[in-house]
């Protein structure tokens, strides 16, 4: 029994251990200590911060390069959806919010390399980021709110434009954007900074009387998609004589004693200041002009008196240029077609075929020159200093400059001159006589003095003691905008030199005085703001 | 040193139970004997399906998985029962175990990847020896042996991702059955309390299913002693 016991045991202990007795013995595990996990950070956006509200197409720039390895590609993820993927540096995504519900996303920037240096987890994501940035947006689709636009102008150099501070959440930018002369809007400035609430436009501000509009709308994406309109402001450049009236008919007339300028508008005749452009008065015309017909503006050599003369129904009005009280109502005996003062009794009417001198005090015909059929006068102008009348009259087929005594209500013509075309009208300008704006002579020995050469068409011109002013055809060009029609006003001195010259937006005449050039509107232009004409100022 | 121990015990337990043998007043009797050996084995298919899958999984990933074991030489147990037929020849019964295996295992921050296959394997054989018993001092003997076999092969995986939030085990494992035929040639040593043998053999190993090339050799040795009749 005993020896029987000692073989179950020994079979025990055999087949227990005989298993277990083996030299291949698990090993310790090769550890890679190369291996390491992704790196984690939070991502700042440029132009974003983590958690901001946007809306519609939002750019991000991945333009983080501080790698230690060589990037292999950039996998950009919305909640772990990757939406794009891109290999070059900087990385540009563009991430349209509207294809995701609105609310909390995750923004991911997968950043890999060639290797795989991330050990085990390669298992189970293959293939594996290097670098995790994320950063929390908020998709937002609230529409933006509407700033409040005014704006502020520093006399025709720049256009300031102050608006509201926007409180939309999902701000991306200010559009600002402007019109030109009531043509489309075109977006011309962008301020992504929703604190700066200011903007100063100094584009193309140089067309006097060209009408601005400006708007400034609220964007909440990149592309411009989703905006909210304020309201709009108009700015009209230049410095306007501003009047409430319907109808333009004439003027500016400038008078140099009172520095008042005067239009006449809807049957009125109306002051303004020529320093500060401030209405200073006005006269209702009726009865002397009851059918809208043209009056001819005339002062004496004083400047004290306006001579308002209608030659369609031959009546004259004398208005005292300071107060505008009415001197005098006249009706003249006989028609004409252009009046001038010889002193304050006396008047010359340039008449068809006929020269007349009146005594306004008494109604009377002082004297009377019939014209032959050789002499056919165009137009005249009066030497104030001298009472010479000098004439642009054709004679036997030629045209000439007759120096007309007119002192003792005679018609000698004591002088003459060879004129080389017909003119229509003549100023005089100190001792110069423009005749139609390009020819200038010597009012004394009615030689040729100067020349202004210019091919384009003369609208209009006014002249001073020392200076000639030209309205011409024009036209204007806004960078980024539509060509627009205008005028040009080209200052010269009495040598013919350029001095300024500005552009106008529908110009009609001038009146040159002082320091200042003053336009008027055309007045086939619908009137805006109720102006009537612009200051330009061109000296101090 | 563990297994040296276990075999020391288990052997001087035999002088206990049995008296002396010795092969020069032997007639007729049994002998028990235990071995214990070194197995060198082929298993090429093994090792190059084991080799492929480290590689595949360590080009894919960029894991520098290593083989740290692959099939290498292991000890092997046996133990055979004699029947003397004659001073020279006789019958010889018994089982054999022997095993290997194929490590490669690998470690990082994220987790633990191992690759693990072992293969076992169970002789019984019967066979016939022939002594050589004029011999001085050592005495040759050679013989063969017939036997049926099975082999136990199981392939693991296990994969442990940041401490247990991914865990995978896949295993297999194949039991498929055979013959074998050895033969051996050796020397035996009388040292009084039994008679000691080493012992060189080639088996040659035919499976019903598996192609793995399962051939081996072997060196063992072992201690014999007899139970006189």
């Amino acid at each position: 029994m005993t020896q029987l016991k000692n073989i179950f045991c020994i079979i025990y202990f055999g087949l227990t251990l005989f298993p277990s007795c083996t030299l291949v013995t698990e090993p310790e595990r090769f550890y890679n200590h190369n291996a390491y996990p992704p790196e984690y950070s939070v991502y700042n956006f440029d132009e974003l911060k983590p958690g901001q509200h946007v809306d519609g197409t939002i750019k991000i720039v991945f333009n983080y390069n501080e790698f230690n390895y060589k990037v292999d590609a950039v996998r950009p993820a919305v909640d772990g959806k990757v939406f794009s993927y891109s290999d070059l540096m900087p990385y540009t995504f563009y991430l349209n919010t509207r294809n995701y519900p609105e609310g909390n996303h995750k923004i991911t920037f997968n950043v890999y390399q060639n290797a795989k240096p991330h050990g085990l987890l390669h298992l189970i994501a293959n293939p594996l980021p290097s670098s995790v940035f994320e950063a929390t947006l908020y998709f937002d689709r609230t529409p933006p709110d509407t700033v409040h636009l005014s704006l502020v102008s520093d006399k025709d150099k720049e256009i300031i434009l102050n608006w509201t501070e926007s409180n939309c959440e999902t701000f991306y930018s200010y559009l600002i954007y402007k019109s030109i002369d009531g043509n489309s809007f075109k977006h011309i400035a962008t301020v992504s900074d929703k604190s700066i609430t200011s903007y100063t436009d100094t584009t193309g501000l140089d067309l006097v009387g060209m009408s601005y509009k400006y708007k400034v709308n609220v964007t909440t994406d990149y592309l411009f998609k989703y905006q909210t309109e304020s309201n709009v402001e108009e700015y009209i450049l230049g410095d306007p004589f501003i009047y409430e009236f319907t109808r333009f008919f004439s003027g500016p007339f400038f008078n140099e004693k009172e520095l008042q300028i005067y239009f006449i508008v809807d049957n009125k005749f109306v002051s303004f200041s020529s320093v500060d452009n401030r209405y200073i008065n006005e006269i209702d015309l009726t009865g002397l002009r009851d059918n809208n017909e043209f009056l001819e503006f005339t002062l004496n050599k004083e400047k004290s008196k306006i001579y308002l003369y209608n030659f369609s129904t031959n009546k004259l009005w004398v208005i005292n240029s300071s107060d505008l009280s009415v001197i005098k109502k006249v009706n003249l005996p006989e028609y004409g077609r252009e009046l001038f003062v010889l002193d304050n009794s006396r008047v010359f009417v340039f008449g068809s075929g006929v020269f007349n001198i009146f005594n306004i005090d008494t109604n009377t015909l002082e004297n009377s020159l019939p014209l032959s059929y050789n002499y056919i006068p165009s137009s005249a102008v009066l030497n104030e200093n001298t009472l010479h009348l000098i004439i642009n009259v054709e004679k036997n087929n030629s045209w000439r400059l007759d120096v007309m005594d007119v002192t003792n209500n005679d018609f000698n013509i004591i002088d003459s001159g060879w004129a080389n075309n017909q003119y229509l009208s003549m100023k005089k300008g100190g001792d110069k006589l423009y005749c139609d704006a390009k020819w200038i002579y010597d009012i004394n020995t009615l030689k040729g003095v100067g020349y202004i050469n210019s091919d384009d068409y003369i609208k209009a011109f006014s002249v001073s003691d020392q200076k000639i002013a030209l309205l011409q055809d024009d036209k204007y060009i806004t960078p980024g905008f539509d060509e627009v029609l205008c005028n040009k006003i080209t200052l010269f001195d009495n040598q013919i030199n350029k001095i300024k010259e500005w552009k106008l937006r529908c110009g009609f005449t001038l009146a040159l005085g002082g320091n200042k050039v003053f336009a008027s509107i055309d007045r086939n232009h619908i009137p805006r703001k109720n102006i009537l004409g612009f200051s330009l100022k061109f000296g101090e | 040193m563990k297994n040296l121990i276990i075999l020391f015990f288990f052997i001087n337990s035999f002088g206990v139970i049995f008296p002396q043998a010795n092969y020069t007043n032997f007639d007729h009797f049994f002998g028990i004997q235990l071995n214990t050996g070194l197995t060198f084995f082929n298993l090429n298919p093994l090792k190059n399906d084991f080799k492929s899958s480290v590689e595949m999984v360590s080009r894919n990933y960029n894991l520098p998985l290593q083989i740290q074991h692959l099939y290498p030489t292991n000890i092997s147990w046996s133990g055979n029962v004699f029947w003397y037929f004659s001073p020279e020849f006789c019958l010889v019964l018994g089982p054999e175990y022997t095993s290997t295996r194929a490590f490669s295992m690998y470690e990082d921050y994220a987790g633990t990847f191992d690759l693990k296959s072992e293969i076992h394997q169970y002789y019984l054989s019967i066979g016939v020896r022939k002594h050589f018993n004029d011999v001085k001092i050592v005495q040759p003997l050679i013989g063969v042996n017939f036997g049926l076999v099975q082999f136990n092969f199981m392939n693991t995986m296990d994969l442990n991702v940041n401490n247990g939030q991914i865990k995978n085990h896949n295993s297999y494992e194949y039991l498929d059955n055979g013959y074998s035929i050895e033969i051996y040639t050796g020397l035996t040593y009388d040292i009084k309390i039994g008679v000691v043998e080493l012992i060189a053999s080639y088996r040659y190993v035919k499976l019903e299913e598996i192609l793995i090339e399962p051939d081996n050799f072997n060196i063992k040795l072992g201690i014999k002693r007899g139970i006189f009749k």
